[in-house]
């Protein structure tokens, strides 16, 4: 086990991380792509490594074990690095293009606004000649509430201390962050005049170093309006950089709708990956101000530090050679990457999660865990339903539920006092993608007069896509069932949130009364008495 | 007055103009609650948000000549709602008063002039008030009941002075009788003045600050005379 962790990155959120991190002990390594490295951390312990002009390629390994290549300063050069953290800076994109305008003398851009603000003689004569400035923010695209801050800013500097006038064009003002209304409040004090726009947007032209024409219609006073400033300052997207990108392909790492480096899934949040031992925190992951990036960075060190396998390595997936042909679906179907190739597949165990949806898949059977094969569950599960003292037909019906979600919803119903049947028995399991027709099957040869699959809401799986197989199980099981002549009834399956423990209650109830309405089963065993131990059925056994 | 077609040129326009107005028009966030709570918005186009974005633009000219200001009903409804606190019906006023007076419509300044020259918006001489004031009395006091009333005019050292609106010696003399008959029952100690008597101080809708110090001191004035404590206006 390798307890270095490299850090990727040279911006302010990269050193907060490598401060923690040194703090709590551990020996890290900042990588930068930049001559320098911005993190002056007095490392004489030893617990420091800086490399500078550094580019990574590759990645292989898991958890605890990875070996990276690359190149420093041109040269090729191999990482070995326990956890990696990547947190590097994001780029603005000035939206020129957005509202028909290039960029010139008088068309700056938000950076160039806030360099002419710095104090630097040469150029702060510029400002000294301008007397009217409009910005332009999220006329066209949404902006954010860091966009909103600095425009805001820099149209209070200019009224204030260089007594400019400032226009501030906006759709919505995107003011939900801290700090952000006092300042428009300032802003306003200030004199900058504000002109929202909701359903037209001004017409803005440009005739190379004329001032830029901005002509409206003020849908407040319905009255048409002309502008034409002495500089116009152009809003900015923040996007993931370039890097950010190709790291996230050299880590096989899920990104999000704009590229940043972590999809949207609430399990992940904050500064997880679907890659055990890959951290991703600040301006890597999504457009964070700074003190979203601290608390991001000091996520990550607790998450370093706080990473250790709490599972055996029994109970992680496993190969049996005998029987895998290596047609890699397990390798293409983990999502937590935690399958290797050497000249066999491999199981790197600290990174396996348990989803099971390689072992589901595998049309050999060779990837196997151990304690949700389905003649383990089906043990588990064991037999039950029958007739109650009153001789009514009590049905027995067996709940898959995904650990995160189903099984937590229904823990909640327990708790909020619900009714819940009396034939459910509940079968957690960590993914509904490690659910197979053997394990339905094998409930249903239990005696089971339904079964139903209960997962995450889609989109929300730990797992990526794991409630999906699980949708796509259930949908093959009962269009079999209808071919057959079996009541597709009672397979049933839902997605649910933790928190929806009335839901729970309300979808159990209902598929009780489906179950009482059809019968029992007539898979069922006669004469099987509720003590009887499990039998192993022939429909779940598996060859 | 800018037509809505023409183009405005917004360089040109002096937004401080009105910043000194005390009212925090500039902090508007142009949100509409005052629009939607307002009984008179939508009447020829009286927007309470777009008087006060005008205001914050620096447009005058424009406010001034609207028709608009005129239709507000002064009910505060939109100062009650604005999250950011404008004051929107003293900002109102402030642009009514801004209004050449011979502008001002309908009688509102007409009858202000008269109530400044004569006393009363009616131009209603004294002894013709008396009358008036006599002959209901001698109505009310054919009521069973009220044998005997009289209106005591000018008594001094009453318990309360309530003024008159003018409507109620003109038109609506029947509603001078209802206050006259509480009176009677509660066996209140009051009278009325014979000069100005008139409780309407038009001032206040037409933004003329300096006409309602008149009218009030006027009142403050017959409050003296007859030494009297208490004041009735029942406006």
């Amino acid at each position: 086990m390798n307890n270095t962790t490299l850090i990727l990155g040279n911006g302010p959120c990269a050193g907060i991380v490598a401060e923690n991190l040194l703090t709590a002990g551990a020996k890290i390594i900042i990588a930068t792509r930049d001559d320098t490295c911005n993190f002056d951390g007095s490392a004489d312990t030893g617990a420091l490594q800086i490399m500078t002009q550094t580019r990574l390629i590759s990645c292989k390994g898991s958890v605890g074990n990875f070996r990276i290549h690359g190149t420093q300063k041109n040269k090729p050069v191999t990482i070995d690095a326990g956890r990696v953290i990547i947190s590097e800076e994001d780029q603005r994109m000035p939206n020129f293009s957005l509202y028909g305008l290039n960029g010139s003398s008088n068309v700056i851009t938000l950076s160039q606004m806030k360099h002419l603000l710095k104090d630097s003689s040469s150029e702060k004569t510029i400002l000294s000649e301008i007397k009217k400035v409009v910005f332009l923010s999220g006329l066209v695209k949404e902006s954010t509430p860091i966009i909103a801050k600095d425009v805001m800013l820099f149209s209070l500097l200019l009224q204030k201390d260089s007594n400019i006038k400032t226009y501030i064009l906006t759709k919505n003002l995107k003011v939900a962050g801290d700090g952000l209304e006092s300042l428009y409040r300032d802003t306003k004090n200030a004199g900058t005049i504000y002109i929202k726009f909701t359903d037209v947007a001004p017409d803005i032209h440009q005739n190379d170093e004329d001032p830029v024409r901005i002509e409206f219609f003020d849908e407040i006073t319905s009255k048409n309006f002309r502008l034409t400033p002495d500089m116009t300052v152009v809003d900015e997207s923040i996007v993931p950089s370039e890097y950010a990108s190709d790291l996230a392909k050299i880590f096989d790492i899920e990104i999000d709708l704009s590229g940043f480096v972590q999809a949207d899934n609430v399990h992940r949040y904050p500064v997880l990956t679907n890659r055990k031992g890959i951290m991703v925190a600040g301006p890597s992951r999504s457009i964070r101000d700074v003190d979203d990036q601290r608390i991001d960075a000091e996520n990550a060190a607790l998450a370093v530090t706080g990473l250790s396998g709490e599972e055996t390595k029994a109970q992680k997936a496993q190969v049996h050679d005998g029987q895998c042909i290596r047609c890699l679906t397990c390798y293409r179907l983990c999502p937590y990457h935690a399958i290797t190739l050497n000249s066999r597949v491999v199981v790197m165990p600290d990174a396996c999660e348990r989803c099971g949806i390689c072992a589901t898949h595998c049309p050999r059977h060779a990837v196997r865990i151990a304690d949700l094969e389905p003649e383990a569950m089906s043990a588990l599960i064991g037999t039950g339903g029958g007739i109650d003292k009153q001789q009514t037909f009590v049905p027995f019906i067996v709940a898959f539920c995904c650990r995160r979600s189903a099984a937590r919803a229904r823990d909640l119903a327990v708790c909020m006092g619900y009714h819940l049947p009396q034939g459910l028995r509940i079968v957690e399991v960590p993914c509904s993608g490690a659910l197979s027709y053997d394990h339905i099957f094998g409930a249903l040869g239990n005696n089971a007069d339904g079964v139903m699959v209960l997962t995450c809401h889609k989109g929300n799986c730990h797992s990526e896509q794991g409630n999906i197989y699980a949708d796509q199980t259930v949908a093959q099981i009962r269009e079999m069932f209808s071919r057959i002549g079996f009541e597709k009834e009672r397979i049933l399956i839902q997605t649910l949130a933790s928190n929806m423990g009335a839901e729970f209650a309300r979808i159990a109830g209902r598929f009780e009364e489906t179950i009482k309405e059809l019968g029992p089963s007539r898979l069922k065993k006669i004469g099987l008495s509720e003590n009887s131990t499990p039998t192993k059925s022939k429909i779940g056994k598996r060859k | 007055m800018t037509s809505p077609s023409e183009i405005i040129d917004m360089d040109r326009l002096d937004h401080t103009r009105c910043r000194t107005w005390p009212f925090l028009q500039d902090f508007c966030v142009t949100c509409g609650m005052c629009a939607s709570s307002c009984p008179a918005s939508g009447i020829d186009g009286f927007d309470p948000r777009m008087l006060v974005r005008m205001a914050s633009f620096g447009l005058v000219e424009d406010l001034v000549d609207a028709r608009w200001p005129w239709i507000c009903t002064m009910c505060g409804k939109c100062e009650n709602v604005c999250p950011m606190q404008i004051e929107i019906p003293d900002l109102v006023r402030n642009i009514r008063s801004r209004r050449d007076r011979e502008k001002v419509p309908g009688i509102l300044h007409k009858g202000l002039v008269a109530a400044l020259e004569t006393g009363n918006n009616l131009r209603l001489p004294k002894e013709d008030f008396i009358f008036i004031i006599e002959d209901v009395a001698e109505e009310v006091a054919e009521e069973p009941g009220f044998e005997g009333f009289k209106a005591p005019i000018d008594k001094k050292g009453a318990n309360i002075l309530t003024t008159i609106h003018n409507k109620l010696v003109n038109t609506h003399t029947e509603d001078l009788k209802h206050w006259w008959k509480i009176f009677h029952a509660a066996e209140e100690d009051w009278t009325a003045t014979s000069e100005n008597w008139e409780g309407t101080s038009w001032g206040y809708f037409t933004g003329d600050d300096d006409a309602m110090k008149v009218m009030a001191g006027r009142i403050v004035a017959q409050m003296e005379r007859l030494e009297v404590n208490t004041l009735l206006w029942p406006e």
